[in-house]
C-alpha cells in the first residue's frame, strides 16, 4: 500500500531532477558516445567564458561578503536591543527581499542611466556637465550592488535564526566565570552562529554565482548565467556549453555540501531549548545618533529600487526628467489589457498554482517520511528533496530545454509541464522544510493519542495532524507560490513562445518595448512585489523565527 | 472485562535489548503496576501493549485473542500519556469527544458520556476551555478523561503524574484510584515512584535491565523483597556486609564487624559459612540507650541527626565503620549527635553476596 506513493515520489525525482542532471553531465563529459575532458579544455580555451566565469565569482564572493557586513550588526542590534521601530527594520528587510533584482533593475536604470535622474539631477545643480556613466563604467559594481541589496536579508534572517537560538545561559555562564563581553562574543556567541551565517552565506552565494535576472536587465554578457542563458535559447548543442553547467553545478553542490555539514555539525548543542528568550537591552544613548543615521541610510538604500519602481509604473512617461512630470494609473489598467502583460498574469497564476499543489502533497510526503516514517528511506528523499538549493534555476532551465527535446513535454511545443515541475522542483525544499518543522514540533504523543482511541491513520492525519500543521503548510505554500511566481530563469529560457510567457518573460519582452512597455512592466512588478511582500510577512507571521532556517543550505 | 497475557516477551533494537523473557498475566479488572528505574524498559512493555511497539519475540493476548499485527487503533487500550498529549487545536470538549467521534457515537450520546467522563475527573465545567489554558494537574484529568470515556477494555498509563509538583501528585493519586475502583477497569500503570505503587496497586512488577525482578502485591515486595535491589527500590534499606554464622530453620544468624543480627531469607540460596548481606528497614530499627547486647543489638554513635518533622532521622556509625540510617518517631529524640547508643535490629533480612 505505501509502496505507490514512494514510486510516484522516486519517479518526480528521476524524471525531472536526476534525467536533466545526467542528460547534462552526459552532454559535458561525452563527446561522440566516449568519455572525454574535451569540452571542458575548449571551455577553458575560451577567453570569454574564462573572464564570465572570474566575473562571475568575483560577484558573488563581493555579494556575500557585502551581505555579511551588513546583516551581523543588523542582526545583533536585532536580537540583543531592544528599540522602536523593530518592526519597521523587519519589514523593510523583507521588501529588499520581494523585489526580485530583475524589476529592480529597471528602476535602477531608469535613475542611473546616462540621462537618468542622477545624472539630469548632478547637471542641473551644475555639480557635473557631463552626464556620468554610472552603470556602463563599472558594469559588474552594478550587478553586485543590486544582488546585495536584494540577498543580505537571507543572511539577516540566518544570523538572527542563530543568534535566538542561542540559549541566554551559555552567555551568562561565560559572564559568570568573568568573561568580558567581547571574549564572550569571540568565544561563545560567534563560535555557535557560524554555522548558521555559514548556511545562508552559502545559498546567497550560489544565488549571486547564478542569478540570470540582473545581468540581463544590465545587459552584462561576460558572466556565467549570461553565457549559459544565450547557449540554452539558441538552441545549439555545444559542448563547451555543457561544461560551463557542469561547472556551475559541481561548484553549487560543493558550497552546499559544505553548508550542509557546517549547520549538522551543530546539532545537539542546543539542547536546553524550549523556553529560549534572548535578553534585550536598551540601546546605549550616545551610540543613538549612529544608529539613527546608519537607518537612515539603510532605508534609503534599501527604499531607492522600491521608489524608482513605483516613479515608473505611476508615471505618465518618464524622459529627460528628474521625476515623472504626470503621473497616472493608466500603467496598472494596462497590466490586464496589454496582451503580453494579461497572459504573462494569467499564465503565472496557473503555472504557481499548479505547482505550489505539487510542492504540498510531496512536501508533506517527503516530511512525514524523514520526521515518522522508519528506516533509512525517508532521510534519503529528504536529502533528494533539498538539492534544488544547490540546483541553479539556469542549469535546471538547460538540462530541461535539451533533455526533453523531441519528447512530448518538449518546451518548444508546449512548456506548461516543464514550466510547472521545474517550479515544483525548485521551490519543494522550502515546502519540506515548512512541513518538516511542523512535524517536529507535533510530538509523536499527539498522534499516538489519536490511534490509541481507535483512529485511523488517514483519520488522524486529517483530524490532528493537519490541522496542527496548517499554519507552516500555509507559510510553506505561499513562499512556493510567491516565488515560483516571479521565478526568472526558467521562465525566461522554458517559455519561447508568447501565449505560454509567464510573468518575468512578459517583463523581459514588455522592456524591449520602446513605447511603454518599461512602464507596464514596472507595474507588474509593483503588483508582484507587493503580493510577494505580503506572502512573507504572512510566512513570517506563521513561522516565527524559523522563518530563517528555510532559506540555509 | 479483559485480561492481558504477556507471554516471552522480548524487544531488541539491533544489538541492545530493552526487553526480553517477560511473562506477566493481569487478571480482570487488576490494576496493576510496572515500576523501575528509568531504563528498565517499563515505558517500551506498556507500549507494546498498546501496539505502538512490535515485540520482537513472544506474544501478548487480550483475553485469548494475540495482538500482534494489531495496530493501537484497533486494541480499544485507552492510554494516558507522560506530557498529556491533549491536542492544541481542539477543546477539552472535543479533546473528550474524539474517540467517541471515531467510534461513531451520536450526538446526544457523545454529549452525555463526555460530560460524564469530565465530571468523573473533575473537569465538569471546563468544556469549552484549549488545553493550553489549562494547569498540569488539569491537563492530566482531561487526558485521563479522554482515555475513559470510550470505555477501554485496558487502560494504560504511563508515569501520568511524574509532570505534576508533589502535593498536587499524592491527590491526583488518590483520585485516580478512587477512579479505577469505581470503573473496575484493567489498567496497567508505569512509574518509577515507589510511593505511587504501594499506594495503589493491587500487583506490582519490579523491572530492572530488561527483565521482572519480582513480581508481587505491595506487601509482598515491601516484607519480603526477592533480593536487595527490590528491598531498595521499594523502600529505604540499610545494607551492611557479613557472614552468615549459622541457620536455624528459615532464620539465619549473620554477623560481621557491625555486629551480629537474626535475619530471614526472602530471596536467594543462603548457606551456612557464606558471604551475605544483610538488610533492614531504617524505620523497623529502634535507638536503644541501654538494651542487653547480644544478638539484635548493634553499638555505635550518632553522626548526624536530622528533625523531618514527625520523625526523626539517625545516622549511627557501627563498629566496623558501616553507616545505618534509623528513623523515629517524633517524640523519641533525645540523642544529639556524638552519643554512643545502642541500635536494636528486630528484623533483618539476608541475601547471598
Amino acid at each position: 500500500m505505501r509502496a505507490v506513493p514512494i514510486f510516484l515520489l522516486a519517479a518526480f525525482f528521476l524524471t525531472f531532477l536526476v534525467w536533466p542532471v545526467a542528460h547534462v553531465l552526459g552532454g559535458a563529459f561525452l563527446v561522440d558516445g566516449a568519455p572525454s575532458l574535451g569540452a571542458f579544455s575548449l571551455a577553458f580555451q575560451n577567453d570569454v567564458f574564462v573572464r564570465s566565469i572570474v566575473n562571475s565569482l568575483v560577484v558573488a564572493f563581493a555579494v556575500t561578503f557585502l551581505a555579511s557586513v551588513v546583516s551581523f550588526p543588523l542582526a545583533h542590534l536585532f536580537v540583543h536591543y531592544e528599540f522602536r521601530g523593530k518592526g519597521l527594520l523587519q519589514g523593510l528587510l523583507l521588501s529588499a527581499m520581494v523585489l526580485p533584482p530583475f524589476v529592480a533593475a529597471i528602476g535602477i536604470r531608469q535613475l542611473f542611466a546616462r540621462f537618468g535622474s542622477v545624472n539630469l539631477a548632478l547637471m542641473e545643480l551644475g555639480v557635473t556637465d557631463e552626464p556620468i556613466d554610472f552603470l556602463g563604467g563599472h558594469p559588474l559594481l552594478g550587478v553586485v550592488l543590486m544582488e546585495t541589496l536584494h540577498l543580505y536579508p537571507i543572511l539577516f534572517l540566518n544570523v538572527v535564526a542563530s543568534l535566538s537560538n542561542i540559549d541566554p545561559s551559555l552567555d551568562e555562564a561565560a559572564e559568570s566565570v568573568g568573561a568580558s563581553r567581547w571574549t564572550r562574543f569571540r568565544r561563545v556567541t560567534l563560535p555557535l552562529v557560524l554555522p548558521g551565517w555559514f548556511a545562508g552565506a552559502i545559498i546567497v552565494f550560489i544565488f549571486a554565482l547564478t542569478d540570470l535576472g540582473t545581468p540581463i536587465v544590465f545587459d552584462v554578457r561576460d558572466l556565467v548565467p549570461m553565457q549559459i542563458f544565450e547557449r540554452a535559447t539558441e538552441g545549439s548543442r555545444d559542448p563547451v556549453g555543457y561544461a560551463l553547467v557542469v561547472i556551475v553545478l559541481a561548484l553549487s553542490l560543493v558550497l552546499f555540501l559544505l553548508g550542509r555539514r557546517a549547520v549538522s555539525r551543530r546539532t545537539g548543542q542546543q539542547a536546553t531549548k524550549g523556553s529560549v528568550v534572548a535578553r534585550t537591552r536598551p540601546i546605549p544613548p550616545r551610540v543613538k545618533p549612529f544608529l539613527a543615521l546608519g537607518f537612515v541610510v539603510l532605508v534609503v538604500v534599501t527604499l531607492l529600487p522600491h521608489l524608482a519602481i513605483a516613479l515608473v509604473a505611476f508615471s505618465e512617461k518618464w524622459f529627460f526628467s528628474i521625476v515623472p512630470e504626470h503621473f497616472s494609473l493608466k500603467h496598472f489598467g494596462r497590466v490586464l489589457t496589454d496582451e503580453i502583460a494579461y497572459v504573462g498574469v494569467k499564465n503565472s497564476l496557473i503555472y504557481a498554482a499548479c505547482s505550489t499543489a505539487i510542492d504540498l502533497v510531496l512536501g508533506v510526503g517527503i516530511a512525514w517520511l524523514a520526521v515518522r516514517g522508519k528506516g533509512r528511506l525517508g532521510a534519503m528523499f529528504d536529502a533528494v528533496a533539498m538539492l534544488p538549493l544547490a540546483l541553479p534555476g539556469i542549469v535546471l532551465a538547460f538540462g530541461y530545454t535539451y533533455a526533453f527535446s523531441k519528447t512530448p513535454i518538449d518546451p518548444l511545443r508546449d512548456p506548461f509541464v516543464l514550466l510547472v515541475f521545474g517550479y515544483a522542483v525548485r521551490r519543494l525544499p522550502y515546502v519540506v522544510r515548512a512541513a518538516d518543522a511542523g512535524f517536529r514540533q507535533v510530538p509523536v504523543a499527539l498522534e499516538e493519542a489519536s490511534k490509541n482511541l481507535g483512529a485511523s491513520g488517514w483519520t488522524t492525519l486529517r483530524r490532528v495532524t493537519l490541522p496542527l500543521l496548517a499554519g507552516n503548510l500555509l507559510a510553506g505554500g505561499l513562499l512556493a507560490f510567491s516565488f515560483a511566481m516571479l521565478e526568472v530563469s526558467e521562465s525566461l529560457i522554458l517559455a519561447p513562445t508568447e501565449k505560454d510567457f509567464p510573468i518575468a518573460k512578459a517583463i523581459y519582452v514588455l522592456l524591449g518595448d520602446i513605447a511603454d512597455g518599461a512602464q507596464i512592466a514596472s507595474a507588474m512588478g509593483v503588483i508582484g512585489t507587493v503580493l510577494l511582500l505580503y506572502s512573507l510577512l504572512a510566512a513570517s507571521r506563521l513561522l516565527g523565527k524559523s522563518l530563517g532556517e528555510l532559506f540555509r543550505s | 472485562m479483559t485480561r492481558v497475557r504477556v507471554e516471552q516477551l522480548a524487544v531488541r533494537y539491533g544489538p541492545t535489548t530493552v526487553l526480553d523473557g517477560i511473562d506477566v498475566e493481569i487478571g480482570d479488572g487488576e490494576f496493576f503496576f510496572l515500576l523501575g528505574p528509568s531504563g528498565c524498559g517499563k515505558t517500551t512493555l506498556l507500549r507494546s501493549i498498546a501496539g505502538f511497539i512490535e515485540p520482537s519475540g513472544g506474544r501478548i493476548l487480550f483475553d485469548d485473542r494475540p495482538m500482534h499485527g494489531t495496530p493501537p487503533a484497533k486494541r480499544d487500550c485507552g492510554m494516558v500519556f507522560q506530557n498529556y498529549a491533549l491536542w492544541p487545536h481542539l477543546s477539552v470538549f472535543e479533546n473528550v469527544a474524539f474517540g467517541l467521534d471515531v467510534r461513531k457515537v451520536g450526538k446526544e450520546e457523545k454529549a452525555r458520556r463526555v460530560r460524564e467522563a469530565l465530571k468523573l475527573v473533575k473537569m465538569d465545567g471546563f468544556e469549552e476551555r484549549p488545553p493550553n489554558r489549562l494547569s498540569g494537574g488539569q491537563q492530566q484529568r482531561v487526558a485521563l478523561a479522554r482515555a475513559l470515556v470510550v470505555e477501554p477494555a485496558v487502560l494504560l498509563l504511563d508515569e501520568p503524574l511524574s509532570n505534576l509538583d508533589a502535593a498536587l501528585r499524592v491527590e491526583l493519586r488518590a483520585e485516580i484510584r478512587d477512579i479505577q475502583r469505581r470503573t473496575r477497569r484493567t489498567a496497567v500503570y508505569v512509574t518509577h515512584d515507589r510511593a505511587e505503587a504501594l499506594a495503589l496497586a493491587d500487583r506490582i512488577a519490579v523491572l530492572k535491565d530488561g527483565g521482572i525482578e519480582q513480581l508481587g502485591s505491595p506487601e509482598d515486595l515491601y516484607d519480603r523483597p526477592a533480593s536487595p535491589f527490590v528491598a531498595g527500590f521499594v523502600g529505604d534499606a540499610n545494607r551492611v556486609e557479613g557472614r552468615v554464622a549459622a541457620a536455624e530453620g528459615d532464620r539465619f544468624v549473620v554477623e560481621g564487624p557491625f555486629g551480629t543480627v537474626r535475619a530471614r531469607a526472602t530471596g536467594g540460596a543462603v548457606t551456612a559459612g557464606g558471604a551475605a548481606l544483610a538488610v533492614f528497614r531504617p524505620e523497623r530499627l529502634r535507638l536503644d540507650g541501654s538494651g542487653d547486647g547480644g544478638v539484635g543489638t548493634l553499638t555505635g554513635r550518632i553522626t548526624r541527626r536530622t528533625f523531618l518533622g514527625e520523625v526523626v532521622q539517625h545516622d549511627v556509625e557501627l563498629e566496623g565503620g558501616a553507616v545505618v540510617r534509623v528513623l523515629s518517631l517524633g517524640g523519641d529524640t533525645a540523642h544529639p549527635e556524638g552519643t554512643a547508643v545502642r541500635v536494636r535490629v528486630d528484623d533483618a533480612l539476608v541475601f547471598p553476596v
